[in-house]
């Protein structure tokens, strides 16, 4: 294993920020367990449950961790600040031609289209999570997502108030399937 | 609503909400929505599935929404802010906390944490699903191409960038 410093986390993550289209994590993954041998594979998978656990995108939170264990917070700001500093810049341009040539009508349109076809991924990855919680043992964790799901979707309430609801029992349930 | 109205606001909503933002970018789309388009009034509900198109037609973590809200509201200010108060809070809490979870074996807290608050996630990454379709299918072509996005995204292993790029062709030949 090697142990990155401050620049080559920044390095690392900078590239991964570049690859990620439509996921991050594998990319993430390949960069710092194949090619770059920061870390194994089973400390990979700890990072990464560690980082899905705390709020906040799974490849920024998992980013900090990497530069924390290596480096500090020297090490945390590297590679969060490669992380997202090209994606911000495209992202940042990508606004500008919105603003500028958004009204045209055949941009116009072809964004509309684009929209429908975004909100397909979104509904495609709850699809995806969906898929290996259909068991028969989870009939209480399939209750909780229709809970959460109605109760955003459809009744309109607070995302907060229907986290603060639902998330401490899960949570609960959750920790004593576990024991 | 002046300037540093518009970025004071920015900073406490998105700040509060990335500590909330358990499941990452896409399971706060909802309560994003309520607060930009239902809340503030400050866009459209076309606007906001319009931007929300263009963060994912650019490569990184899917916060980049919060950076496109920041910049339609206040420029390069509103974008630096924006994207600052979704990073920052919860970045933080990782950093503090990792130290203390690398001492200590935490491995049963943490499945716990992930195993209950996945399945509340995933219902609101559903309902975001849903809050973006309702703006973004105004007539039945364009469900329609909601529909085989959501099929080829689910049942490929192709980059789901192609189903942008497919619909995008759509809307440039004025088929839908």
């Amino acid at each position: 294993m090697h142990k990155p410093s401050s620049y080559e986390l920044f390095r690392g993550f900078l590239t991964v920020g570049l690859y990620g289209f439509g996921g991050v994590l594998p990319w993430a993954r390949w960069m710092m367990v194949e090619k770059r041998q920061w870390v194994d594979t089973v400390t990979f998978n700890e990072m990464e449950a560690f980082a899905q656990a705390m709020p906040g995108p799974n490849v920024i939170n998992l980013s900090v961790v990497v530069g924390a264990r290596y480096q500090g917070l020297p090490g945390a700001l590297a590679a969060l600040g490669g992380l997202i500093v090209m994606p911000f810049l495209i992202v940042i341009t990508l606004g500008l031609a919105y603003d500028r040539w958004g009204a045209i009508p055949a941009i116009h349109d072809t964004l509309a289209a684009v929209s429908a076809a975004a909100a397909g991924l979104v509904i495609a990855t709850a699809a995806k999570m969906l898929k290996p919680m259909i068991t028969r043992r989870s009939a209480v964790r399939l209750l909780f997502c229709a809970l959460a799901f109605t109760g955003v979707g459809f009744l309109g309430y607070s995302l907060v108030w229907v986290l603060l609801a639902l998330a401490p029992v899960s949570v609960w349930l959750a920790w004593r399937r576990t024991a | 609503m002046s300037v540093s109205r518009i970025l004071i606001n920015l900073l406490t909503h998105f700040g509060f909400l990335s500590l909330v933002a358990f499941g990452g970018g896409n399971a706060v789309l909802p309560e994003m929505h309520r607060m930009v388009v239902e809340q503030m009034h400050w866009m459209s509900d076309g606007d906001f599935s319009r931007l929300f198109a263009v963060a994912q037609a650019a490569p990184g973590p899917n916060v980049l929404m919060v950076t496109l809200i920041g910049w339609k509201m206040a420029g390069l200010a509103g974008a630096l802010v924006a994207t600052l108060a979704m990073i920052v809070p919860s970045s933080v809490a990782v950093f503090s906390l990792s130290r203390l979870w690398m001492r200590y074996e935490h491995t049963r807290i943490t499945r716990a944490l992930r195993e209950g608050v996945v399945p509340v996630t995933l219902g609101f990454i559903a309902a975001g699903g849903l809050l973006l379709a309702k703006a973004a299918d105004t007539s039945w072509p364009f469900f329609c191409v909601t529909v085989a996005a959501a099929l080829f995204t689910y049942a490929t292993k192709y980059n789901p960038l192609w189903a942008l790029g497919g619909a995008a062709l759509l809307g440039i030949a004025g088929v839908i």
